[in-house]
């Protein structure tokens, strides 16, 4: 008798996504413990110090303490993606939902709607919002998620539209449930899977739109700081200051690279055959 | 009493070019307590018959004709598919156990969390009473191990399993009128039997009436107390179990039950020559006079007006007298 092998459950994507996302994590939690520095004290005379023992990570322009910037910039930066994905996987759901279970007409108006917010630049309109507006930390995950939940109305609709017609649909509707709890208990979990991997990406992608536009001057206002930001303020010689811009950059880098492992893994983890 | 009338039911499908007429003067009324077999080959519109009764038809088909219920003295008259109505008709008066058994679960939940989702809609009741009942519903569908069949996921049923909770689900808003489409076709004959057997004690103690969707002549002989039979989307004969055992009036009818007899006397099956007709066909007069023996000119140009008996009874043959 030929003995099979055995399945291996290894998710090797999800296991070095969620190990990568943990470190940054764990460095932006625990980060106020390896400086005492507070990340808006300047100190001029300490002008673009390199790395030395009473600042690790160097200091910026005005003598600020770069660790205590990038962990506190990374934690701006943290909140804002996964604030603005937030409110984007709400509103993508709501409307997605809504827009498959009518049908119809509203169908056809949302999801044109959808298109013409997808034929937009993104990053184009959020630089013009945010550029008119008094930009704000709370305005930008506005902004961001805005412009962020076109994709995720899609997906939830095309699941809803393959949901609705299922049997195990007719049978609770033949049950005399009503719509609301139809939608919300009964369609509504069965399209989470493909939410849940594609608002993991969600994350990382506005991650990288933040960072852009906090580089241009545009997002994240000084003396507070992001990942883009920083990483702008090495701008005019990246080579001579590398302790600004090598560091942000290999944040922003590693928590895009880890969020987008995460999403793969669980992409694998939750057998969707399909993902927009 | 009655509970259920329907008048000259039809269900089409308009096309740019042409109208597709999935049910035509579907007509019969339903006692409480009583059993109504609908007959027919695949795709003669008994499906559709169900849903239409449940105003379930997507959203583009056309209806017309009537439905009324009676309930408690009131009577609830639905004109169309959209009407507000049929939300107080779905579970409360009628419900439904469909062909796919196993797929008309929420794959999601535990099965006995889905008999709850419905208790909530349609009985107000403390959680636990609500479970109670749940299990008390799992153990007249004739499952012992209510408690562990009440904790298992959908993936977890066999299929008589599912037959029985889907069952279960069904009565859970305990309804007046139960439409089960094909509700053993799954089963093999011996569970098939067991089922419906549990099926008709069920009906006669709470005298719930059913509408049985069957394809096996055999059991709606056996199980029905009426007998509906479709050919392409029209009624050709609506009697008495026993008057169409009998006597068949129509010729389709007969034509069954010779096969149907044949087949209990171990002989080679007969079988209707022909095809049956597909529903997007518009044949003119009698759709079933390209098989039928009887067949006369009238018969390729006008559809036989019924016959009508007792209790809206009736017989769609232009040769019913003559044979008679």
């Amino acid at each position: 008798m030929k003995i099979l092998p055995q399945k291996t459950q290894t998710n090797q994507s999800m296991t070095s996504g969620c190990i990568t996302i943990g470190l940054v994590f764990i460095f932006l939690l625990l980060g106020p413990l390896l400086t005492p520095i507070n990340h808006t004290s300047q100190n001029l005379s300490a002008s673009l110090q390199p790395p030395s023992s009473s600042h690790w990570m160097g200091t910026d322009y005005y003598g600020r303490d770069v660790l205590a910037r990038l962990v506190f910039g990374g934690r701006i930066t943290w909140i804002i993606a996964i604030a603005s994905t937030f409110m984007a996987v709400n509103i993508g759901t709501i409307i997605g939902l809504f827009s498959a279970y009518q049908g119809g007409w509203i169908d056809l108006i949302v999801m044109r709607l959808v298109d013409v917010m997808l034929a937009f630049p993104k990053l184009f309109v959020v630089l013009l919002i945010v550029g008119l507006g008094a930009s704000s930390t709370s305005l930008l995950i506005w902004v961001l998620a805005l412009f962020s939940w076109m994709e995720i109305a899609r997906i939830v609709r095309s699941e809803v539209m393959s949901q609705k017609n299922r049997t195990y649909i007719k049978s609770v509707r033949a049950l005399g449930l009503r719509t609301p709890r139809i939608v919300f208990i009964h369609i509504l979990p069965n399209v989470l899977g493909p939410v849940i991997v594609s608002s993991v990406l969600l994350i990382s992608t506005i991650i990288l739109v933040e960072s852009s536009l906090s580089f241009l001057g545009l997002g994240v206002q000084a003396p507070s700081a992001s990942w883009g930001s920083i990483l702008n303020d090495g701008r005019i010689d990246p080579l001579g200051t590398w302790w600004l811009s090598v560091p942000a950059g290999l944040l922003i880098l590693t928590t895009v690279i880890g969020f987008n492992l995460i999403g793969n893994g669980l992409h694998k983890q939750l057998d969707l055959k399909k993902i927009v | 009493m009655i509970l259920l009338a329907v008048k000259n039911l039809a269900v089409q499908i308009p096309q740019q070019d042409k109208t597709i007429h999935l049910l035509k003067d579907i007509s019969f009324t339903l006692k409480r307590g009583e059993t109504l077999a609908i007959i027919g080959e695949s795709g003669c519109g008994k499906s559709t018959l169900c849903l239409s009764i449940l105003g379930l038809l997507p959203q583009h088909f056309q209806t017309a004709g009537n439905l009324t219920f009676y309930k408690n003295g009131v009577e609830i008259q639905l004109q169309d598919q959209t009407d507000p109505h049929f939300n107080n008709i779905r579970g409360s008066i009628v419900s439904m156990v469909f062909q796919d058994t196993l797929g008309s679960f929420n794959p999601l939940f535990r099965c006995g969390q889905q008999i709850i989702d419905v208790l909530k809609e349609h009985v107000s009741g403390s959680p636990i009473q609500n479970k109670q009942r749940a299990i008390q519903l799992i153990q007249q569908v004739g499952l012992n191990d209510a408690e562990d069949v009440f904790n298992k996921y959908p993936h977890q049923l066999s299929g008589g399993m599912s037959q029985r909770v889907a069952l279960a689900l069904a009565l859970a808003s305990n309804p007046d009128l139960l439409i089960a489409d094909e509700p053993a076709s799954s089963l093999d004959s011996m569970a098939k039997n067991q089922y419906l057997d549990m099926l008709r004690e069920l009906k006669d103690k709470t005298n719930l009436a059913l509408i049985l969707v069957l394809h096996d002549l055999n059991d709606a002989l056996r199980f029905s107390d009426s007998m509906f039979v479709m050919y392409n989307g029209r009624g050709f004969e609506y009697r008495k179990k026993s008057d169409i055992q009998k006597t068949p009036a129509h010729p389709y009818t007969r034509a069954l039950i010779d096969i149907q007899n044949s087949l209990n006397q171990t002989r080679l099956p007969q079988q209707i020559p022909g095809e049956v007709p597909s529903i997007t066909k518009l044949i003119p007069g009698c759709p079933f006079h390209p098989r039928c023996s009887k067949r006369s000119d009238i018969c390729r140009t006008t559809f036989p007006p019924p016959t009508f008996f007792l209790n809206n009874h009736f017989v769609c043959c232009h040769h019913y007298f003559k044979s008679n």
